[in-house]
């Protein structure tokens, strides 16, 4: 194996270290000025924007920066996430935003400042005391780097679950939805989360390895506070008022224009009622928003991948894939692959 | 722990097929009690008979018994328009006798190490891709020493029977037939690959010479064939077997060439086969295929299922292109590439 030079000599002129109060207003400079090169229709990220990922997520922050006369340069972060593994709360960690300004990348010999700003990082945060896993999904480059430096590991490729809207198989038994938001009997659009969000993950997540807790915290944080996006809670309440099942959903461009993409589903296992009620009541958003398709993601050893492919959905590939370097040892690829349930609103994708 | 003898690791040589045959059937059977010990004339067909030669490794004892053995099937491929071979490892073993007595790394990778060095690299001269299913033990090695990568977790297609699956009505131009592959592979299918071949970028050979071999010699496998023809003109040939993928009792669908976007055709053989596996009792259909190739949607639309398998598909690369999402995104398969039907 080639041996690699860790040292800090090796970082040169550049300071590597943990975000700091401050770091903000060059971070973010540095950010914009990245992605706005790479991307041409990228709109610049705002402080709020910035604050509400970085500093608001009630799980924390994850930052490492790299600095060049006191500006920051370069960044490896990730979204903390508590998480149920085991019996208790642990933190897993959802790698975001990881750039270095082009006019510093390079200013080392390989690994250049991306690797050496993301080595703290690991070493900071990850462990089997600390995160758990981090993961993420990916771009080539990123991937390349990260296999090759950061152990970064392949999990699983994965497809997504698409039915165009309008191609819902007809049911007898469903309701027929009027427009706005009473929607039909028991289904409404939630303004925040409370209590019951959790009531509702405990009863879902008695079948999952690994899972973000999805509580008040978490749901609110991801759903409801984030700044200049907007989410449609939907949920299903029974006659008792109890909350039985809920679709977080986005309408936006991603893969594809204009979809209604499923962000987050929350459905006990063996209350396909409940969901068919909720993808219906989806559906008929989809159509209100003018959407031309309904789009998510369900690991495949979860019944509901079935589930949904009964109801019409079609397992089309993607270019998206889950990577993972875990800190413990008793959480493996394998492990993961069979028993992490995870969504796409636990990536910063939607 | 048994003391380790002396012992050397090189390639196989002719005269070493008894001792491979006798190491192999005693590792599997300690680990398979459903095992059926492997005939010398099976391993024959796959390690000398195979067109596209073979890839063995040994870790032998002085008097020639097999401690360990590291090997592929290789598959001539068609890669970028050109040639190329790609060798799938299968058959990996090391004599539970042995596996104790190093330190680590143990035979599975003392063998791996030269058979990558000396077997991988840049085509045609070397197998730019090699590939595997691997079980869980050998894959945590395969990470840690021999840079195995995932290249995607394996889902099949399903289709529950009695049914019917297709997407567009019958078409009367076209004349459904078929046989055993024992009595002879169906005229014309050379051509047929070729317009089924056309726009893939990595698509293993399906030459008479392959097709003879892997399912016309294989030992004792029954494969079955359909075609569809339209006049005189061949438009789509399907191969199966009654056997079980995945544990689970099947038509399996083995090769699926129907030339692009001739929806009418794969309707038909679908249906036929449908109809003579229902005939058979047999529970269901199945086939595989990568997610990006477009069978995967059209069967989708036919009724197919998406379900989850035990296998993900790992890799090794050799070329700077030919990296695991390149693999991913461009090469084609089926069940018949494949040694699990």
């Amino acid at each position: 194996m080639t041996s690699i030079d860790r040292s800090e000599s090796a970082s040169g002129d550049y300071e590597v270290r943990e975000f700091r109060p401050g770091d903000e207003h060059s971070l973010l400079a540095t950010f914009n000025a990245v992605f706005a090169a790479e991307n041409p229709g990228f709109v610049p990220r705002t402080l709020a924007e910035w604050r509400w990922s970085a500093l608001e997520n009630p799980a924390g922050f994850r930052i490492f920066v790299g600095l060049h006369r006191g500006q920051v340069v370069s960044q490896y972060a990730a979204w903390p996430l508590r998480v149920w593994w085991d019996g208790g709360v642990r933190h897993c960690a959802q790698i975001v935003d990881s750039m270095v300004h082009p006019a510093h990348r390079g200013g080392l010999k390989r690994p250049g400042l991306f690797v050496r700003t993301a080595w703290p990082f690991f070493d900071a945060y990850g462990g089997a005391d600390k995160d758990l896993v981090h993961y993420g999904m990916p771009i080539d480059t990123a991937w390349r780097i990260g296999r090759t430096f950061l152990e970064y590991e392949a999990l699983r490729t994965h497809g997504l679950l698409g039915r165009a809207v309008g191609e819902r198989p007809a049911r007898a038994h469903l309701p027929r939805f009027v427009a706005g938001p009473s929607l039909v009997a028991g289904l409404e659009e939630l303004e925040r989360f409370d209590e019951q969000v959790h009531w509702l993950y405990q009863r879902c997540v008695g079948l999952w390895g690994l899972s973000t807790i999805r509580d008040t915290l978490f749901m609110n944080w991801r759903y409801v506070d984030r700044p200049g996006v907007r989410y449609r809670r939907l949920v299903y309440r029974d006659g008792q008022g109890i909350v039985r099942g809920l679709l977080v959903l986005r309408h936006m461009d991603w893969i594809l224009p204009n979809l209604m993409v499923i962000a987050d589903c929350l459905v006990p296992p063996g209350e396909p009622e409940v969901l068919e009620l909720l993808v219906a009541g989806a559906e008929a958003l989809a159509q209100q928003a003018g959407a031309s398709a309904l789009v998510g993601l369900v690991p495949e050893w979860s019944p509901w991948f079935a589930w949904f492919q009964r109801q019409g959905f079609r397992v089309h590939p993607s270019d998206y894939f889950m990577v993972v370097r875990s800190f413990h040892p008793r959480i493996d690829s394998l492990w993961l692959r069979d028993g992490w349930w995870y969504q796409l609103g636990d990536t910063d994708l939607v | 722990m048994s003391e380790i003898p002396a012992y050397t690791i090189r390639t196989y040589q002719p005269g070493d097929e008894a001792r491979i045959l006798e190491a192999f059937n005693r590792c599997f059977a300690a680990v398979d009690p459903t095992f059926t010990p492997r005939t010398l004339e099976a391993w024959r067909w796959q390690y000398l008979e195979n067109p596209a030669g073979h890839r063995i490794y040994l870790a032998v004892t002085e008097d020639g018994a097999v401690i360990s053995q590291y090997a592929g099937i290789p598959q001539r491929m068609r890669l970028d328009g050109a040639p190329a071979i790609f060798t799938q490892a299968v058959d990996s073993m090391t004599d539970p006798r042995f596996r104790r007595g190093l330190k680590k790394p143990g035979f599975f990778v003392l063998t791996g190490y030269p058979f990558a060095e000396n077997f991988g690299g840049p085509p045609p001269e070397r197998d730019p891709v090699m590939w595997g299913l691997p079980v869980p033990p050998a894959w945590r090695i395969g990470k840690a020493y021999l840079q195995y990568q995932l290249i995607r977790n394996v889902n099949q297609l399903v289709f529950a029977l009695p049914g019917e699956p297709a997407r567009l009505g019958a078409e009367s131009a076209l004349t459904i037939d078929g046989g055993a592959v024992d009595a002879g592979l169906p005229e014309g299918i050379e051509g047929l690959f070729e317009r089924f071949a056309a726009e893939r970028l990595a698509v293993g050979l399906r030459d008479r010479a392959y097709l003879e071999w892997r399912y016309r010699r294989k030992p004792g496998h029954g494969y079955r064939f359909l075609t569809a023809r339209r006049g005189a003109e061949l438009v789509g040939a399907l191969i199966w077997r009654d056997g079980h993928f995945d544990l689970q009792r099947a038509a399996n669908i083995a090769e699926f060439l129907v030339a692009p976007g001739d929806l009418a055709a794969g309707d038909a053989l679908l249906r036929e086969l449908a109809r003579e596996a229902t005939a058979l009792g047999l529970p269901r259909l199945q086939a595989l295929f990568p997610d990006t190739a477009p069978e995967w949607l059209a069967f989708q639309q036919r009724g197919f299922l998406v379900v989850p398998t035990r296998y993900f598909l790992v890799g090794r690369e050799y070329h700077k292109r030919y990296e695991m999402r390149w693999l991913y995104r461009h090469w084609y398969y089926s069940l018949g590439d494949t040694d699990l039907i």
